[in-house]
């Protein structure tokens, strides 16, 4: 037999549901509204200190590009993406500690050229870093001298050595005045403002990016592993991207991503390390790298087709041929180009530049 | 009846709001900068590649987790497989060396025959296994003894966990692994008085980098994890040498970081040393 209820039973049990429902909203309603609240001003907390960290100085109004020259290696396709209201950039070599707000600015509001910009700075500057450590190294090394280890010579306060890297040093004056004031905290986002860059469609960064997980942050730091797992599944993507806007520095890492296992081949880029190889696709690439190399580059471009060719099918070599030929007017435009040999802006890859 | 409701509907609210809190930390949103959290467009540029750049097949298992289901193997196991891995290709050019001396004729040369034959028949020990093994395989052996706790293999696992580095992106699991374990292997050695863990240390301490002992490898890759600091290294150094046994090398090492020190710095390095050595005889 059912339980019965009466009316007054029903509007008891009705007002009891209803100050539940209200007690539970009072407390989980603003509860909820502080985290969020909470998070926002986290976020915004964030942003700030990114942009502000170690520019002490007032960042000075952005002046009208007059120096900066073209950083893009071959064939750069850099898109406007409606970016051209944007104020120009300030002159290269201006201090970073001055522009840096404004740059941040900048590539906040789109612009590829600052993120770049910021991306090659801060190399420039974690270059600068690195190369100071050296030559102190060297100023006190107990065998800078060149002296066997414990001789009188060897203890030398500034040897040989040290002097050579003092020079080096020197040399640097101009990224001395650039990076002045700025953090490593700074440097160490300088993958993000790459990465930022290659989203905001400029091939050259799609490349310089995909080329390399090493110019992220600091290395085996929590946050390069974050860097280098996701660069893991980006890269290809940013590959792929350069290779189809005509890209002709994207051609030389990918030959050697789609290059099977081999030992004895000398893995340049990282890309290797991210792509599926197929040779057949390899192949295709190097024939369309060969006509675009200079005259003086050719022999190696040559030698490198016909290792690529050995093990192929016949009708793997004509499908390549014409995958290679279907490609080229997305490149002629690069032909003889000595950039097309040079991912990346020259500096940071200064080892593989002739 | 309406108590419960309230305190029932109390910890469901208090559950999503959680669940909503955990899963937006998770995403990692709030723990890195604004530009991290961009994600890629999803619809790719215009015009018709004819060549698709594909990503590399990701890894069946966790790498960590094929180090943990791997048999007990010994460092001598890990050293046999070691020594075959870098003798992979020198049969053969052992016996193209063999031949030619044996060409010469020459009596001089029959030390140096009889020497390359006992290290082709040595190598010729080794079995197709170990010859087809491949430096990951050799490198999840060597980590696979470090976990077993055999110090020698932990020191060398801490200066070099051996991972192709042609392949870091397929292990960043393990090389995450290595980072945390590495110092903590170290510093273990170094509290039961090992003197060559006190070098390893204060190598990868050292801003000369080891000059002095003329060996590019100093400390290895755990230099890439401690930052320079002359003090520690000056601890470290003095400490191998109160235990004996130090290199030669290390008292010109020595003498250089003095320049870089106070007198007080010095004095607090050897204090620290000499009271970790009491502690670790008293021990």
């Amino acid at each position: 037999m059912k339980p019965t209820s009466t009316p007054n039973d029903t509007t008891g049990r009705r007002l009891r549901r209803r100050i539940a429902w209200f007690a539970t909203l009072t407390i989980a309603v603003p509860t909820f509204g502080t985290w969020v609240f909470w998070q926002l001003l986290r976020d915004e907390k964030q942003a700030d200190s990114m942009s502000a960290e170690g520019s002490a100085t007032n960042s000075s109004a952005i002046q009208p590009d007059k120096g900066a020259s073209n950083n893009g290696t071959a064939g750069s396709n850099k898109q406007s993406l409606g970016t051209s209201s944007l104020p120009a950039l300030p002159a290269e070599g201006t201090p970073l500690s001055n522009t840096f707000d404004d740059l941040v600015r900048l590539s906040k509001a789109g612009s590829s050229a600052a993120s770049m910009r910021l991306f090659s700075d801060l190399t420039k500057c974690n270059i600068r870093a690195a190369k100071v450590a050296v030559v102190d190294s060297y100023s006190f090394s107990p065998t800078a001298d060149g002296g066997t280890a414990g001789s009188q010579q060897g203890t030398q306060e500034l040897g040989q050595w040290g002097q050579v890297a003092k020079k080096a040093l020197d040399e640097l004056e101009a990224s001395d005045q650039l990076c002045h004031g700025v953090t490593a905290a700074q440097i160490n986002q300088r993958g993000e403002y790459l990465r930022q860059a290659a989203l905001q469609n400029d091939p050259e960064a799609m490349v310089c990016y995909a080329t390399s997980y090493e110019l992220g942050p600091k290395y085996l730091s929590n946050e390069w592993f974050d860097y280098a797992s996701r660069w893991k599944q980006e890269a290809p993507f940013f590959a792929q991207k350069a290779l189809d806007l005509g890209q002709a520095d994207i051609l030389q890492p990918l030959i050697g991503a789609f290059t099977p296992d081999d030992p004895n081949t000398l893995k340049t880029y990282r890309l290797t390390e991210a792509v599926k190889p197929n040779q057949q696709l390899a192949y295709a690439l190097a024939l369309l790298y060969q006509r675009l190399v200079p005259a003086d580059q050719r022999k190696r471009a040559h030698q490198d087709v016909a290792k690529l060719s050995i093990g192929l099918q016949p009708e793997e070599l004509v499908a390549a041929k014409n995958t290679a030929e279907s490609l080229w007017p997305r490149f002629a435009h690069s032909s003889g180009d000595k950039r097309v040999t040079r991912p990346c802006p020259t500096f940071i890859f200064p080892e593989y530049s002739d | 009846m309406s108590s419960k409701i309230t305190i029932a509907a109390l910890l469901v609210s208090i559950a999503v709001v959680a669940v909503v809190m955990v899963l937006h930390e998770r995403s990692g949103s709030s723990s890195y900068s604004d530009l991290t959290r961009t994600d890629l467009p999803a619809v790719r540029t215009a015009g018709e590649a004819s060549i698709k750049v594909l990503p590399r097949k990701e890894p069946s298992a966790s790498s960590t987790q094929q180090v943990s289901k791997m048999p007990v193997i010994t460092y001598e196991q890990f050293n046999e497989q070691k020594r075959c891995f870098e003798n992979q290709n020198t049969p053969s050019s052992l016996l193209e060396e063999i031949a030619e001396l044996r060409a010469a004729n020459s009596p001089v040369d029959q030390n140096a025959i009889r020497f390359k034959e006992t290290q082709l028949a040595d190598l010729k020990k080794c079995s197709e296994n170990q010859r087809a093994a491949t430096q990951d395989d050799l490198s999840k052996m060597l980590e696979k003894v470090a976990l077993q706790g055999q110090r020698a293999a932990q020191l060398e696992y801490a200066q070099n966990p051996m991972i192709d580095p042609f392949h870091t992106i397929d292990n960043l699991e393990r090389l995450r692994a290595w980072r945390d374990r590495a110092l903590s292997y170290v510093n273990s050695a170094i509290d039961k008085g090992d003197g060559e863990a006190m070098v390893i240390l204060a190598g990868a301490n050292d801003p000369f980098r080891c000059a002095a002992s003329n060996e590019p490898f100093c400390s290895g890759m755990l230099k890439d994890i401690v930052e320079p600091d002359a003090e520690k290294a000056f601890r470290y150094y003095y400490q191998s040498e109160l235990v004996g046994n130090a290199p030669q090398w290390v008292k010109v090492e020595l003498s250089a970081l003095e320049r870089l020190l106070t007198q007080d710095q010095i004095a607090a390095a050897k204090l620290a040393a000499k009271t970790s050595s009491s502690n670790t005889v008293t021990r």
